[in-house]
């Protein structure tokens, strides 16, 4: 790990976070159609119109409302959102709380279950006559992996919340007077989205455990008289994990494309719903807002993944360079 | 894994998609009752012989209704992937084997508009444009170039040194010859794999965006509209859910299967 690589990556991520602000931006700027006067009406009065563009900034020039758009990413502060008049920080960071809980203990969930799980059938597999049980541990994977996270909300609400009321559908407690109450509250929606990157992730690291036991310093272990649980855990476990710290990001960005679709199963007030909600009102301030808050989200944990990588596996530095 | 075992996930992959294809298809001439035709009397039947699964709020025939989601959601993701496959393999593979600046810049956008997940991609697009079948079809494409032009362009440059392309080029090979002739087909398996994929994705881009009503409007059926209208019966009347999930879920399997089968071969 060294200087010149985390410099690298880091502009790498400064120049990929610009990229998206500038697509963003201006992808919303080509759109016909001007927001004051669809707002006002033909009947509007010059003066009302121009305190409107005022309120919105419309009144500054592309460039200016460039600038700030750009300089909103280190601020956070992205203007008026065009349906409720509100700054539209103060819009998302309304939302952010139940987002954020939410990835969060999927992320969670994901790694505790998929881990042991993973290197449990991992070694399973490694064995020529487990071929009937890997096979079933590889279907019923697959579908896991295969059903959408609102599908699985819906069951789960259905059955764990309607017919076996262990939770309220719909209900989420304060999060300033009861927070444990909130969290628990996320739990139902959590599970839906972790549950098919939990089958996606125990597929990983079940193959690169069985890539792994095939390995000749795996057969020379063996071969000492090692058992296969003290192989898998001594030498395997971290070859294995160092594969897969990369698919972490994979996962990260599918929890946030998962929780946007699980918030409205659960009515959970989170970004999901706001972005929804701001697309039909085509606010497209709040839109391209939040659409640079998942990107930071994302670039920032790429950017971790690859420096946990190259601290984790030194060869990728050098062959970087 | 012995060879046998490989055809045999491959072979169920290719039943279950050739049955829903069949679906599709069959639904364009036939379904036993019309889709749209609602019946108040009809309102939430149980499923029975002449309503294989019941009958949705408005008293229309869900199996039919079921039929002609098939139909969309393959489609319009079909459609979709086909064409950010074709656009995505030519820009990655290309801009892989001649590198250089261009390579890079594009690589660059490319990796801004990966680093948001392709539902959000798409649901910026319906909101730039109006919610129709054709907004979704652009906004499915567009959200998934990126994936294809990586997968591509990955490829092209682990291949572009080998020995087979040198000789290749000393025979007189064009670039063009040689990128679509000698490079991709060495990398097909990726490729397909990451078509069944990007396929898979596409199917479940199309359901959800539709679910949350920013795909195929009402009242034109999709698994996704049909969920999200099942949802809020859900406990008068289950099997409204229960189907159509059933359907989903198979058929996304099966385009997971085909790849897998076809991956490992």
């Amino acid at each position: 790990m060294n200087f010149k690589f985390l410099v690298k990556k880091i502009i790498t991520s400064l120049v990929t976070l610009f990229l998206l602000a500038t697509v963003t931006f201006f992808i919303f700027e080509i759109i016909p159609g001007n927001v004051v006067l669809t707002k006002l009406g033909t009947e509007a009065t010059k003066e009302s119109i121009e305190a409107m563009e005022k309120l919105y900034g419309l009144d500054k020039s592309l460039a200016d409302r460039y600038i700030q758009f750009i300089l909103g990413l280190f601020t956070g502060d992205f203007g008026i959102s065009y349906s409720t008049n509100l700054p539209v920080s103060s819009m998302i960071n309304n939302c952010l709380p139940v987002t954020i809980n939410l990835a969060i203990i999927s992320l969670v969930l994901v790694v505790v279950v998929s881990v042991p799980l993973g290197l449990f059938f991992g070694l399973i597999s490694s064995k020529k006559k487990n071929a009937k049980k890997v096979f079933a541990i590889d279907v019923t994977n697959q579908t896991f992996m295969s059903i959408p996270p609102f599908v699985i909300g819906i069951v789960i609400s259905l059955f764990f919340g309607l017919t076996l009321k262990w939770f309220v559908p719909g209900y989420v407690a304060d999060i300033n007077t009861d927070f444990t109450g909130f969290l628990w509250c996320l739990v139902p929606a959590a599970v839906s989205v972790a549950i098919p990157k939990i089958a996606m992730m125990i597929r990983f690291i079940r193959t690169s455990v069985a890539d792994e036991m095939e390995k000749n310093y795996v057969r020379l272990a063996r071969s000492k008289g090692m058992s296969e649980v003290r192989v898998l855990f001594l030498h395997v476990l971290k070859n294995v994990l160092i594969t897969n710290v990369t698919a972490l990001s994979v996962v990260v960005v599918e929890i946030f494309a998962g929780s946007v679709v699980i918030e409205q199963v659960f009515s959970l007030n989170g970004m999901g719903r706001l972005l929804i909600a701001s697309i039909s009102g085509r606010d497209y301030k709040v839109v391209s807002a939040i659409v640079m808050y998942v990107g930071i989200v994302v670039i920032l944990t790429n950017l971790l993944v690859d420096i946990l990588y190259a601290i984790v596996d030194k060869r990728t530095v050098s062959a970087d360079e | 894994m012995n060879k046998k075992k490989i055809n045999f996930v491959l072979a169920i992959g290719i039943i279950l998609t050739a049955f829903f294809v069949t679906i599709a298809i069959v639904s364009v001439f036939y379904t036993p009752c019309d889709p749209y035709d609602m019946s108040f009397k009809e309102k939430f039947l149980e499923p029975s012989g002449k309503h294989l699964m019941g009958t949705d709020n408005f008293g229309r025939d869900i199996f039919s209704r079921v039929m002609v989601a098939v139909k969309n959601s393959l489609v319009i993701s079909g459609s979709a992937i086909l064409i950010s496959f074709i656009i995505g393999t030519f820009v990655g593979s290309i801009t892989g084997y001649y590198g250089g600046i261009i390579d890079e810049i594009l690589m660059r956008i490319n990796d801004a508009l990966a680093s948001i997940p392709s539902i959000l991609t798409a649901m910026v697009f319906v909101a730039l444009m109006d919610k129709s079948q054709k907004t979704l079809i652009i906004a499915l494409i567009v959200a998934f170039i990126p994936s294809f032009a990586r997968v591509s362009r990955s490829q092209v440059i682990a291949l572009k040194n080998r020995d087979f392309v040198k000789s290749a080029k000393l025979s007189g090979a064009s670039n063009f010859r040689i990128i679509f002739k000698h490079i991709l087909p060495n990398g097909k398996s990726a490729l397909v794999t990451g078509l069944s994929v990007g396929f898979n994705n596409a199917i479940l881009a199309e359901a959800s965006l539709s679910f949350l009503g920013l795909g195929i409007q009402p009242p034109d059926p999709s698994i996704g509209s049909l969920l999200s209208e099942a949802q809020m019966y859900v406990a008068t009347a289950p099997y409204y859910v229960v189907f159509p999930a059933i359907v989903m879920v198979l058929m996304v399997v099966g385009v997971v299967m085909i790849g897998e089968g076809y991956g490992k071969n």
